[in-house]
């Protein structure tokens, strides 16, 4: 490899550091990328704009708190909230209290 | 556009029960690759075929730096689906492949990696490998702590820093280098080149057409014990009709 070509590998690989301790943002990253593999090849630097290496599977919609498909996917049965659980319990214990001293006193 | 003639092997090995190793070649848009699965049986199959999947889908742009990045976009998709499923179907085991990639076009390529699968370059009688492993024992050579013989024979040599779902963040590295015509490439798996000495890929990658140099490397691991999957792409650039 000449000169000019180790110099542009050692800063791609400065560059990939950078972004990989997050010293450098994704977006900013590519464009930095971008221009300098264009200036080596002589290609012109792309003008739309890039915003950074994608993180999710290409086409897996970004499921948001606001997502009605994420409210569907949270539409489990709601718990009994335990107040009711032990007010309807006190009321089942009287109502047997009751029975049982209507059984014995009648 | 430059002519490319190319084969790719890929080879259970002797020890080995089953071949984690995956090869891709895309000749029309300039696209090789090799993956090596790890995780074991099934983890590693489906990681390492899931990445040449991908990029065996990549399309090819006309400015060649779009087309670094969309092969980026492709490993790093396979990166997030491999975490997914690591945790839902592996109870978190890791799940992953290494893999070097080369993007060729007329007069340039690309090489793109993560972890210690390589591409080497044969100009002349001269062999040069183009990646750099992401290994632990690839850092103490960088650092001047030992020497290139010596990291070869080092007991951690097979620890890789890097593969494609090994971390949330997977940082791919990229360098460039030029291609001229009689230029032949090779990318392997770590079962080639720790079976067979580098002269001994030299000297084999010299010889005969693409098809005889795969073939005899991948023999070559074969003879040396092949303890693990080998997977060879050799890649000759023709001077264009």
């Amino acid at each position: 490899m000449n000169d000019t070509l180790k110099q542009l590998n050692a800063e791609l690989l400065a560059l990939a550091e950078d972004y990989s301790n997050a010293g450098v943002g994704a977006a900013e990253f590519r464009r930095r990328r971008r221009e300098m593999i264009c200036h080596w090849t002589g290609q012109p630097t792309p003008s739309d704009p890039d915003n950074g290496p994608a993180t999710l599977p290409a086409g897996a919609p970004v499921v948001t708190v606001d997502d009605p498909a994420a409210a569907e996917t949270d539409s489990s049965p709601e718990k009994p909230s335990p107040l009711g659980l032990i007010i309807l319990l006190l009321v089942l214990a009287t109502g047997g209290l009751a029975s049982l001293l209507w059984f014995v006193l009648r | 556009m430059a002519d490319w003639r190319y084969c790719a092997l890929t080879d259970r090995g002797i020890k080995r029960k089953h071949n984690e190793d995956a090869v891709v070649a895309v000749p029309a848009i300039g696209l090789w690759a090799v993956a090596d699965g790890m995780g074991g049986h099934e983890a590693g199959d489906v990681a390492s075929t899931m990445v040449t999947a991908a990029l065996a889908k990549v399309s090819r742009p006309d400015n060649f730096s779009v087309f670094v990045d969309q092969v980026e976009d492709a490993l790093n998709a396979v990166n997030q689906t491999l975490r997914d499923h690591s945790s839902r179907e592996f109870e978190g085991r890791v799940m992953g492949a290494t893999v070097v990639v080369m993007l060729a076009t007329e007069g340039y390529g690309a090489c793109l990696w993560a972890g210690d699968s390589r591409l080497y370059r044969l100009r002349g009688d001269d062999l040069e490998q183009i990646s750099r492993d992401h290994s632990q024992v690839q850092r103490l050579v960088d650092a001047g702590l030992l020497s290139e013989d010596e990291a070869e024979h080092h007991p951690n040599a097979n620890v890789i820093t890097r593969a494609v779902g090994g971390s949330s963040h997977l940082v791919v590295d990229v360098v460039m280098f030029d291609i001229v015509p009689g230029d032949r490439f090779l990318l392997c798996s770590d079962g080639l080149y720790n079976e067979v000495p580098r002269d001994g890929i030299r000297d084999t990658l010299m010889a005969g057409t693409v098809d005889a140099a795969a073939q005899s490397l991948i023999d070559g691991a074969i003879a040396a014990g092949a303890r693990d999957n080998v997977s060879v792409v050799v890649v000759s650039a023709e001077a264009s009709a």
